[in-house]
């Protein structure tokens, strides 16, 4: 069965944290989606609709969204996915629809259940024509999404545009288009490799402080998880971030546990300390931090992790932590009209897995809207969404970076910090930019599982 | 002066040995000299202390007065802490009303609620009922409060005094909020020490526990008394759930599953002796201290320092007495059940086979025209899913249902299993790989045996509780055993007569097939069992291992086969689950996973193979009624309080659902006079249970002696065996 939520939420985003999310600033958005919307909505008034695959009838397109929500331990834990891509579904569909038809959303409760992971892709290789929006934790056996055959008995594999792909046999399934992309390369999974890993991050840690010396705290509930943190700590060396210590985090540590690396910190002077874990044990560590009168660190850092709501509840005692993401916060989404369209879905209750279930669904809308344009309303297929999907040109209409083709590293990033119980933009400073450099990627060479090993 | 050995000085000595091999093989790089390590290891660790000691003060405190120990316990103070935060944050209560209200208002509430529906019928219920019960309530909690207080918001409870420094001791600092933990710790351990055993109150917990009716013809008040120990029980969960949630943070997960550590620092008290708790918790707090601050046990062995507890729960469950055996009364637990003959047990298995066969190839009309009807690959999957279960619970009807001996292992067991037969056969399609599997499996069963040896009840229970989560966090994680970078499917299909059984869509049905035969089989080959001597045996020992033991029963071989028959089984079961898993993670086999498999089980009847069956059946409920009724998110919010409603069920039918089906299905067979003469004797025996204390207590005083109320009375005085006698029909009065 499942584990615990906390475990679940660290394995989530320790992905995150060495994943990204692609291209270059929002300017560029409106060339590469906008053009073949207008043509797929010019298409559709020539065409006598028909049911061209599995999921495309003459009236709807079924997509399937599976996402962990209804395990016992964790009820509702990406339930945020589930609720987006209805909210999505909605709104494409009072706004034209998508490839002439309306669009519907089947949800597939994978249920923390590597099991029910695969079950959800057969059900969806048998209702739909794609899977949009997911983010199932443990997605091992993913072989049906290359072997699924289509309405005409060909296996032309199922198109799965996954909100967050967190087991790395998703990340490389040729048929996944990643909204948070993967550092792996995919051409081996074992040894010493290639890896790439953002750190942009860093670069705006050291405008902050002309030496770092930083502890890692690294989710240590799963051995994946440590040697995800690797290759994000080597980057960080590799920009010349001195890493005095990687100490594991247990998701269950009561935070008198905390105390321990406060001491590690004391002993090594350090001014940075990097939480790849979740806002539980970001909260904690800053608690035990000023329980215990340390006052070197200048700079707290998190990943996407600590970019909820349960962190800010947290008020003061999390005040001035740096928390990064690779597309344009919730606070500003008047700023883009992409964000602006979630957040009011959302009712005012956004939340990550589910911004990126709403890119996902963009995607899709994108790759249909492309497919339509150049094949019209009826070209539309499994195999014409997996061509497109390949050399597919995207940006969520500039709330994320521009990115081309199935997985992509991003380049991008919004640095944001706690400030008075709120998140606040650090940079760039002006809203509604993502701040986008090539320089931001780095590529380690390494072999996780050994480099786990120095990880205390 | 001599020196004299014993086996219990050569056990300390081994086990020293074996933890200061351990201790030098992972020392890290921190000096044991600098005193600042020596104070981070002391401050850390009494902290933890604290936290530990306040929760298993309660828990030892709650076995104490009511006899029953409770895995709800941390759940409890979980949910009580979580309504203290709505009613000091949300609700802008002042803090010492808060706690009133929380402590002195809900929590007793709770606990004579408790008591009221539940507790009171698992005074006679057999031990894995009374713990399955409290592990269903545990389950319950902990979803009512994921329902009320919803993970997503965010909650914090501040430390007491969080503004003041503390004291620094060397270079680190006790906060006020964990010196006053540790200070009601100790306070609550000597308060509740001087209640149980100074106070009148006390005295009658204690003495409700040892004889419900005896310390009710003495004045006490049984029922009065046991919902107070209930209440106070609670108390003690909330005030440690209060004081813990500030360290854990507002977190379910983390502050329901303390509980474990709990069980460890309670054992070392023997669950006896509340001061020995505290003193239990201190233990546990320094060992985990210890081991974050001067080991390092490599990625080889990364999770050791979480198996710590457990661990020390085994140690201290080893040094525990030699359970003795008891001798004078005979407590018959059960009538002597007719048997199943060969042809009916053959004809079931039968049957079995042709309800999952028509199911699977879809000759169920009723069924037609839903997903779940259609036999889909998904629900094929998912039958082979629920059917790898039933497995592991046929593996435990001859280990507790027949020979009482209560283990949470299993689950354990067939994780090692299913891990095993990734490396054996499995990487490649052969069925040699299964057999070979078993073979490991029949001696690690054994092997759990040894502490059965000298351990019974409670205590082996809570020893199988430990091994079960030392496997998890040291055995299974070792990279040799499941390597952590291979993360794809392990197991190639399994090639059998031609067919080719795995979890890939077109092998489902096969799978499913081959799985329900083969359980058939095994309910077949236990039904047999049931019938020979070997069952005898389990059973007389299960009755009384001092009579079974001077009819000539040897004990110890009696119990090694048990264990390693159901090892064999399990392993069994490993192999399939594996299989139909696919892929294996090494966090797929949590010990905690493992108890709502016997919970289902005991709810239907553990002594009955074909409970097995029924809990299978009871697995597939909740998602095919879901699915049959469209997926509604009321029945998602109602499978998390569905532990619950076993629960309550299992306390008012304690035999399980399988037997009182089978009773009154086989009351309607005509050659079935056995089954009418087994109903008639337990509803008398039920009316017997049911007089009023208090009318016991008014006899010969308000109300004349009935032959029927003497009758009542020496049942509830033991005086005779209620299940010996024949029910009761004159109603004449004596005068």
């Amino acid at each position: 069965m499942k584990r615990y939520r906390l475990i679940l939420l660290s394995a989530v985003l320790s992905v995150g944290l060495v994943a990204g999310a692609c291209g270059r600033s929002g300017s560029d958005s409106e060339n590469s989606t906008a053009d073949p919307a207008k043509a797929a909505s010019a298409a559709c008034s020539k065409t006598t609709l028909e049911a061209t695959d599995i999921g495309v009838s003459a009236d709807t397109i079924t997509v399937e969204v599976m996402a962990d929500t209804g395990s016992a331990l964790a009820p509702g834990l990406f339930q945020g996915n589930v609720d987006a891509m209805n909210a999505y579904a909605k709104y494409v569909n009072a706004n034209g629809g998508i490839g002439c038809r309306q669009l519907k959303v089947e949800a597939w409760d994978s249920k923390l259940d590597p099991t029910e992971s695969k079950n959800g892709i057969i059900n969806a290789c048998k209702t739909a024509v794609a899977m949009v929006g997911g983010n199932a934790l443990f997605n091992p056996d993913t072989s049906v999404l290359n072997t699924c055959v289509d309405k005409a008995g060909v296996a032309t594999g199922l198109p799965d545009y996954a909100a967050l792909a967190n087991d790395i046999n998703e990340q490389c399934a040729p048929t996944a288009f990643i909204i948070q992309a993967v550092a792996e390369s995919c051409t081996t999974l074992t040894g010493v490799r290639d890896l790439k890993a953002f750190v942009g991050t860093f670069e705006f840690y050291k405008t902050l402080a002309p030496s770092i010396n930083a502890l890692f705290l690294v989710p240590g509930d799963l051995p994946t998880t440590i040697q995800s943190a690797t290759y994000q700590i080597a980057a960080a060396k590799q920009v010349g971030i001195n890493v005095t210590d990687a100490m594991k985090v247990s998701g269950r540590a009561e935070q008198a546990a905390f105390t321990t690396y406060v001491q590690a910190i004391k002993a090594s002077n350090d001014n940075m300390v990097y939480n790849g874990s979740n806002d539980v044990a970001m909260t904690k560590m800053r608690k035990e931090a000023a329980a215990q009168g340390l006052d070197s660190v200048k700079i707290w850092g998190c990943s996407l992790a600590c970019y909820t709501e349960n962190f800010k509840a947290q008020g003061t005692a999390v005040e001035g932590t740096y928390v990064w993401m690779q597309f344009l916060p919730f606070e500003e989404a008047s700023s883009n009209a992409a964000n602006q369209a979630y957040v009011t879905a959302s009712n005012g209750k956004p939340d990550a897995f589910g911004a990126q279930a709403w890119q996902a669904g963009m995607a899709f809308k994108a790759t249909i809207d492309s497919i339509v344009a150049t094949k019209g309303a009826n070209g539309i297929t499994r195999a014409a969404i997996l061509e497109t999907m390949k050399t597919l040109k995207f940006d969520a209409d500039g709330w994320i970076g521009a990115r081309v083709g199935q997985k992509v590293f991003s380049e991008c990033m919004v640095m944001m910090q706690m400030q008075g119980g709120k998140f606040i933009r650090v940079t760039p400073k002006e809203v509604g930019k993502l701040d986008c450099n090539p320089k931001y990627i780095a590529t380690v060479k390494i072999d996780p599982q050994e480099a786990a090993k120095s990880v205390k | 002066m001599r020196f004299k050995l014993n086996s219990r000085l050569i056990s300390a000595a081994v086990v020293g040995l074996i933890l200061a091999f351990v201790i030098n093989k992972s020392w890290g790089s921190a000096s044991f000299f600098d005193s600042k390590n020596i104070s981070t290891f002391l401050v850390v660790g009494v902290a933890l202390g604290g936290i530990y000691a306040i929760t298993a003060g309660g828990l030892v405190v709650t076995y104490a007065t009511t006899g029953i120990f409770n895995f709800a316990h941390a759940a409890i103070g979980c949910f009580l802490a979580f309504f203290y935060w709505q009613v000091t944050v949300q609700w802008h209560v002042p803090t010492l009303l808060g706690i009133f209200i929380t402590l002195g208002i809900v929590a007793p509430l709770i606990g004579i609620g408790l008591d009221r529906l539940i507790m009171r019928r698992l005074r006679d219920a057999a031990l894995v009922v009374q713990l399955m019960v409290t592990v269903g309530l545990m389950l319950t909690f902990m979803g009512v409060t994921l329902t009320v207080w919803s993970p997503k918001t965010g909650r914090t409870l501040d430390h007491f005094y969080q503004q003041s420094k503390g004291i620094e001791i060397g270079s680190v600092v006790a906060t006020w909020h964990r010196i006053i933990t540790v200070i009601i710790a100790l306070v609550v351990a000597v308060a509740l020490r001087w209640l149980l055993y100074r106070t009148r109150l006390g005295i009658s917990m204690r003495a409700v526990v040892d004889s419900r009716s005896l310390a009710g013809l003495t004045g006490a008040k049984p029922s009065i008394i046991s919902g107070a120990s209930w209440a106070l029980g609670c108390m003690t969960a909330g005030l440690a759930g209060i004081l813990i949630a500030p360290e854990t943070g507002l977190v379910v997960e983390n502050l329901a599953l303390i509980i474990i550590v709990a069980a460890a620092a309670a054992a070392i008290a023997q669950l006896k002796s509340i001061p020995m708790a505290f003193a239990g918790g201190l233990i546990i707090g320094l060992a985990t201290s210890f081991s974050t601050t001067f080991l390092s046990f490599g990625t080889d062995w990364n999770y050791a320092g979480e198996a710590i507890p457990s661990v020390i729960l085994f140690i201290a469950l080893l040094f525990l007495p030699q359970a003795r055996l008891e001798t004078g009364k005979v407590r018959l637990t059960k009538r002597t059940e007719r048997l199943t003959k060969p042809w009916e047990a053959g004809l079931g298995g039968v049957v079995l086979i042709v309800i999952v066969g028509a199911w699977a190839n879809g000759w169920i009309p009723w069924f037609t025209g839903t997903t779940f009807g259609e036999r889909s690959a998904v629900w094929l999957g998912r039958g082979a899913g629920f059917l790898v279960f039933g497995l592991i619970m046929l593996s435990l009807v001859p280990l507790i249902g027949w020979a009482g001996q209560v283990s949470f292992a299993n689950f354990a067991i067939a994780g090692i299993g299913a891990v095993l037969f990734s490396h054996f056969g499995g990487q490649n399609g052969d069925p040699i790989g299964i057999v070979l599997v078993m073979l490991v499996c029949a001696p690690l069963g054994l092997a759990i045996a040894l502490p059965a040896l000298r351990l019974k009840g409670l205590y082996l229970a809570l020893a199988t509780m430990a091994f079960a989560e030392f496997t998890d966090k040291v055995i299974i994680r070792h990279p040799s055993m499941l390597d952590p970078s291979n993360s794809g499917v392990l197991y190639k299909p399994l090639k059998i007569l031609g067919f080719s059984i795995s979890t890939d869509t077109m092998d489902r049905k096969a799978f499913v097939m081959f799985l329900i035969i083969t359980f058939a089989s095994l309910f077949f080959m236990l039904e047999m069992l049931r019938r020979s001597r070997w069952a005898r045996r389990w059973i007389a020992m299960s009755d009384s291992p001092a009579a079974s033991a001077t009819i000539g029963v040897n004990l110890t071989t009696t119990k090694m086969v048990v264990f390693m028959l159901s090892g064999a089984m399990a392993g069994f079961a490993g192999c399939m689950l594996g299989l139909q898993t696919g892929a294996l993670r090494v966090d797929s086999f949590p010990m905690f996973v493992g108890l709502p498999i016997v919970l289902l089980l005991a709810a239907q009847g553990v002594r009955y193979p074909i409970a097995a069956f029924m809990g299978a059946i009871g697995l597939a409920s909740f998602p095919a009624i879901s699915e049959l009724f469209g997926n509604p998110t009321w029945l998602t919010q109602l499978a998390l309080v569905g532990p619950g409603i076993a629960a309550i069920v299992m306390a008012y039918r304690p035999e399980g659902g399988v037997f009182y089906a089978g009773r009154d299905l086989a009351g309607l067979l005509p050659w079935r006079q056995d089954a009418r003469e087994e109903k008639v004797l337990l509803e008398a025996k039920i009316r017997a249970e049911n007089i009023g204390k208090d009318e016991i207590n008014d006899l010969g005083l308000t109300r004349p002696f009935t032959a029927e109320k003497v009758s009542q009375l020496d049942r509830i005085l033991d005086v005779t065996d209620a299940l010996d006698e024949h029910p009761t029909t004159p109603r004449k009065v004596m005068s």
